[in-house]
């Protein structure tokens, strides 16, 4: 399948770059785009909802490539570039054309502070307004350097998908500044989950002298050897996990993940 | 008189050079010393090293227990710096305050020497401010921590006109390393399309990382471009003018 996909890739690629000049920035009136067989929606027609008509002016695209995501998926990529070849949006989808990621460049740095509901709301309002689907359940609110970012985490069974969700980044007026939509492939589940307290035991024993285990054990999907190797980059399954937190002899915190079934470990993060 | 004035200037504005360097703490995060195998210091410093030389950047620096507190020093007035370590608000005797700072490697489990903002500042006077600082530690994005200041970086947020041509960025409170392995990987492929450091900044923050367990933070110019001096802008070829 991986195969087919690349084929495609490579064919978009081709043809895009050999393709004839850009067509205008101005929207498009039909709501999607074929390009060498794949439908996306055109970035002039997204440009047109997020920016204003001034901003538009000047803006050129550049060709349509495929690239791989920080999550492994792969990717049709579409760019405007500005004055002075400043990237000023970019969109990506995935290769059956549904949208996974807008970014703005350059969104004003405002320095209002939006309460929680109401970055809730902004965040809601621009996924209708790019016609996205609404995500199901209450999303966590953060900011960070002047930004406000909405993130609803991706529950299978009531048990969350590290990573995998959607997530909008708002500024300080709650304009738009980007957003992404991940889902990751899942491994099956193990027949037999074990016990929490089995998972405590476990990652004490796999312990320093002087470091601990505390608090309890969390189910999640998380995407495994993260730590400990280089599969992060990958397409790998996301792998059901008990994930076990404690602290080092220094007070420095970590996490083990814990095969939900076997209890074999899957991965560590550490705090420094 | 004049010649003391002129050299004074020469000092003052020595020109940025070509040189980064990267530096991570291996040991504290080792097996030996934490009890699971973990590559994340040396993946990323590796994704730094990658992200810098191909910003047109001369790499040094140090991973593992040549991460001292005298090496690091010594590099210490690079024009661009990357470190991966332990932070926090350390205790500086001569300004009796918390003003950050973060570990050296040294090959110790615990108890590696401290570098301070301070020290950093000393080495650097007469330098022109960094052109990029990237403090992948705990705590040294916070308000309280002097190490911007010691890389002559503001803590203030510019976009537009009198933009300063530096970027710092640090995180606040804990920062966990899964975390910030996605988000420095997400900053660097943005600079490398050529995008702003605040715009790489900006699209970094779109990855699917943690927010409890990371909470980036940016001080300098939006819309900097951090390569090196002697480097040209990154090819932007390929683009279909409309």
């Amino acid at each position: 399948m991986y195969k087919v996909h690349w084929a495609l890739a490579l064919l978009i690629s081709l043809v895009a770059a050999c393709g004839a000049p850009g067509t205008a920035i101005a929207p498009s009136r039909t709501p999607v785009a074929v390009t060498a067989g794949l439908t996306l929606r055109p970035i002039a027609n997204i440009a047109a909802l997020l920016l204003e008509p001034l901003e538009l002016r000047g803006l050129v695209d550049q060709p349509v490539d495929v690239v791989r995501s920080e999550s492994g998926e792969q990717r049709a990529r579409q760019v405007l570039i500005g004055v002075g070849g400043v990237e000023v949006l970019r969109v990506e989808s995935a290769l059956d054309g549904s949208l996974r990621l807008i970014a703005k460049s350059g969104v004003a740095l405002d320095g209002g502070a939006l309460s929680e509901s109401a970055a809730i709301a902004r965040a809601l309002r621009h996924l209708v307004r790019l016609g996205l689907e609404m995500p199901g359940g209450g999303p966590a609110v953060q900011s960070a350097a002047g930004r406000t970012l909405v993130i609803w985490t991706r529950q299978v069974r009531g048990v969350p998908v590290l990573g995998d969700g959607t997530r909008v980044v708002l500024n300080g007026s709650g304009a738009l500044v980007g957003l992404a939509i991940d889902e990751s492939p899942l491994a099956a589940p193990p027949a037999r989950i074990a016990r929490g307290d089995a998972a405590l035991r476990a990652a004490a024993a796999l312990l320093p002298i002087g470091a601990f285990v505390g608090g309890s054990p969390e189910l999640a999907w998380v995407l495994p050897t993260d730590g400990a190797s280089e599969g992060s980059g990958q397409r790998t399954p996301r792998r059901l996990a008990w994930c076990v937190g404690g602290a080092l002899r220094d007070g420095a915190a970590f996490e083990l993940q814990l095969d939900a079934g076997s209890l074999v470990l899957l991965g560590w993060d550490g705090a420094p | 008189m004049v010649g003391a004035v002129l050299l004074a200037a020469a000092i003052t504005l020595a020109p940025p050079s070509n040189d980064a360097v990267v530096f991570a703490n291996r040991t504290a995060f080792a097996e030996e010393c934490t009890g699971t195998v973990n590559t994340q210091p040396d993946r990323l410093a590796r994704q730094a090293r990658t992200a810098l030389a191909a910003l047109g950047w001369e790499v040094g620096g140090a991973v593992g227990p040549a991460f001292t507190r005298r090496s690091m020093l010594a590099s210490a007035v690079a024009s661009a710096l990357y470190v991966h370590s332990h932070g926090d608000l350390y205790w500086d005797s001569k300004s009796d305050s918390r003003v950050g700072g973060f570990r050296a490697d040294s090959g110790l489990c615990l108890g590696a020497p401290i570098i301070l903002p301070s020290e950093i500042a000393a080495m650097r006077r007469g330098a022109s401010a960094a052109s990029l600082v990237y403090i992948s530690s705990c705590h040294n994005g916070e308000r309280a921590s002097r190490l911007p200041a010691a890389f002559g970086i503001a803590q203030r947020k510019v976009q537009g006109s009198g933009e300063p041509d530096s970027f710092y960025v640090g995180y606040i409170g804990t920062a966990w390393q899964g975390a910030a392995l996605r988000f420095e990987q997400a900053f660097w492929r943005g600079l490398l399309d050529g995008a702003t450091a605040g715009a790489a900044f900006d699209r970094a923050l779109l990855v699917a990382y943690d927010p409890e367990h990371l909470t980036p933070e940016w001080w300098g110019g939006y819309g900097h471009r951090p390569h090196a001096p002697a480097a040209g802008l990154p090819d932007l070829g390929g683009q279909r003018h409309v």
